[in-house]
């Protein structure tokens, strides 16, 4: 039985990027220390405080052991559990438990890369497709992840109506945001058009349909809430949910519902204690536009099949009816390999009062929405500026 | 060409691609639960059984979705389908055929084992 009084248990008390965008050459280990050192000032706490590291990494194979190396850390528990980009919103869940279960204090969450200055992700996917591979779909050289992403879209539009249009405005919407932002890679102006007219990649997609790669690293530092004192905004983590149904696109079920993305906010909705309708802000793993169409729909903002007219008409920009992914996202502030970290960090400055022109009015409760591999892991969790 | 099945299969994957290498596309049929399904595994999927008898492959199926690859430096354009096959299971193929971009989610195709590829492969064709 899921312990109800772990709601609330932990709050995020420190949060910082670094390297955002381009990183002039920083390697992965320079940009995550100077986000941990950010995060850990953020906290207004002394690098000794820290007793718990938890991050994930693309390429290195101990990059937890790896990073703490070169933090001079020597953490009392360590975890680096990793299902992709979805990965730093899943460890909100382990790091309540670890403190809950007294194995340390003060969790670092941390993730960086630098995949636009520094070592390619065209490097680095050959080489992690021999060492991953996947003989039953490798035989087709799917152009990963944006093929299995399209397959989703292209079988979104074919069921529901979703139209290429409703898929660009996820994009426009974006940028809208990014244009309020001013961390963002992508600032210029996106319109519809441009996105249709964009490089095609794999259809229904062009290039505007898919993230960026950047670099960039985020952290943050989470404590057990009954020591919070002395903390003038800590973000309470109400509730965190995790699941994962397929690997593979042609082992998802239904490609136009995520049912680990339903059973992840579910839980997170339950241990919570919150439903939608409570929800102020949404940060979505926006990899590819139709995600958010996807999410939308699966985590109960509207019904199945009804994400694309959401977009279109109640809108998911500034101004629109339902703010998601305040920072430009993916698609236009940051995405250097896995991103839920920054749909975290935006969350909580966003909650914090912190975010200048893209501030939402007044908000109370948000929604971090990780997704990773081809809308294989899902973790959703619910944050909170109140207990 | 049923193998024995009065041993757990130990080795499915290296079954499969030897049959396929033969040009013949084989899959596993629980004895438990009498379904069919791939990828190949070492237990049914869905009763659990460790006994499962290769059966040959119903070559035929319906267009679930596909998608268009474009050219890109060091990439030849190309398509990937995911096909509902008439054994109750979903796989990946390509369509090879200059018809290929007529093809429409709901279309009927065939399949058939292609070797010219670095990976044995089920490719497909619309069905006439």
């Amino acid at each position: 039985m899921w312990a109800t009084d772990m709601r609330g248990s932990v709050a995020i008390v420190g949060a910082a990027t670094a390297g955002i965008g381009d990183a002039n050459g920083a390697t992965d280990l320079e940009v995550s220390s100077l986000a941990a050192h950010r995060a850990i000032a953020d906290a207004g706490l002394r690098f000794e405080d820290i007793d718990g590291l938890m991050t994930a990494g693309l390429t290195s194979s101990m990059w937890i052991v790896k990073l703490a190396e070169y933090l001079n850390l020597q953490p009392k528990f360590s975890d680096s559990t990793q299902i992709g980009g979805a990965s730093f919103v899943a460890h909100l869940l382990i790091a309540a438990a670890a403190i809950r279960a007294g194995l340390c204090r003060n969790v670092l969450i941390c993730y960086g890369a630098t995949p636009r200055s520094g070592s390619g992700i065209s490097a680095t996917s050959p080489a992690r497709a021999k060492m991953d591979p996947f003989p039953f779909e490798d035989a087709f050289s799917p152009f990963n992840p944006p093929t299995s992403y399209a397959l989703a879209a292209a079988r979104h539009m074919h069921v529901y109506g979703t139209t290429r249009k409703q898929l660009a405005q996820v994009a426009v919407s974006a940028r809208k945001w990014a244009m309020l932002n001013p961390e963002a890679f992508k600032r210029e102006p996106l319109t519809i058009d441009e996105v249709l007219s964009a490089k095609p990649v794999s259809s229904p997609f062009t290039v505007r349909d898919c993230c960026l790669v950047t670099d960039g690293a985020g952290a943050i530092v989470v404590t057990s809430s009954a020591t919070i004192e002395g903390q003038s905004k800590p973000v309470f983590v109400l509730g965190t949910g995790v699941a994962h149904h397929h690997r593979q696109i042609s082992c998802m079920d239904d490609l136009t519902t995520v049912e680990a993305a339903k059973v992840s906010s579910e839980q997170a909705y339950c241990r919570a204690g919150v439903g939608p309708s409570d929800i102020d802000l949404l940060q979505l793993y926006d990899a590819f536009t139709i995600n958010p169409i996807l999410f939308l729909e699966d985590l109960g903002f509207c019904a199945k099949g009804e994400g694309g007219a959401f977009v279109e008409t109640a809108g998911i920009g500034p101004g629109g009816a339902l703010p998601v992914n305040t920072n430009g996202g993916g698609l236009s502030c940051v995405h250097p390999g896995m991103y839920s970290m920054f749909g975290l960090v935006e969350a909580v400055r966003q909650l914090r009062g912190d975010c200048g022109e893209r501030q939402v009015s007044n908000p109370s409760i948000a929604l971090v929405h990780g997704n990773g591999g081809v809308l294989s892991a899902q973790a959703t969790t619910i944050l909170s500026n109140t207990r | 060409m049923n193998q024995s099945n009065t041993q757990p299969d130990l080795l499915p994957d290296a079954h499969f691609f030897t049959r396929m290498k033969e040009g013949h596309a084989s899959v596993q049929k629980c004895n438990g639960c009498e379904r069919r399904f791939f990828p190949p595994r070492t237990h049914c999927p869905y009763c659990r059984s460790d006994r499962a008898t290769w059966v040959d492959m119903t070559l035929s199926g319906t267009v679930y979705s596909l998608t268009f690859m474009a050219k890109m430096p060091g990439r030849d354009a190309g398509n990937v389908l995911l096909i509902d096959a008439d054994d109750g299971f979903r796989l990946m193929s390509t369509c090879v055929s200059s018809e290929a971009e007529n093809i429409k989610i709901g279309a009927r195709v065939k399949l058939s084992v292609d070797l010219s590829h670095e990976l044995p492969r089920l490719i497909c064709l619309p069905e006439m």
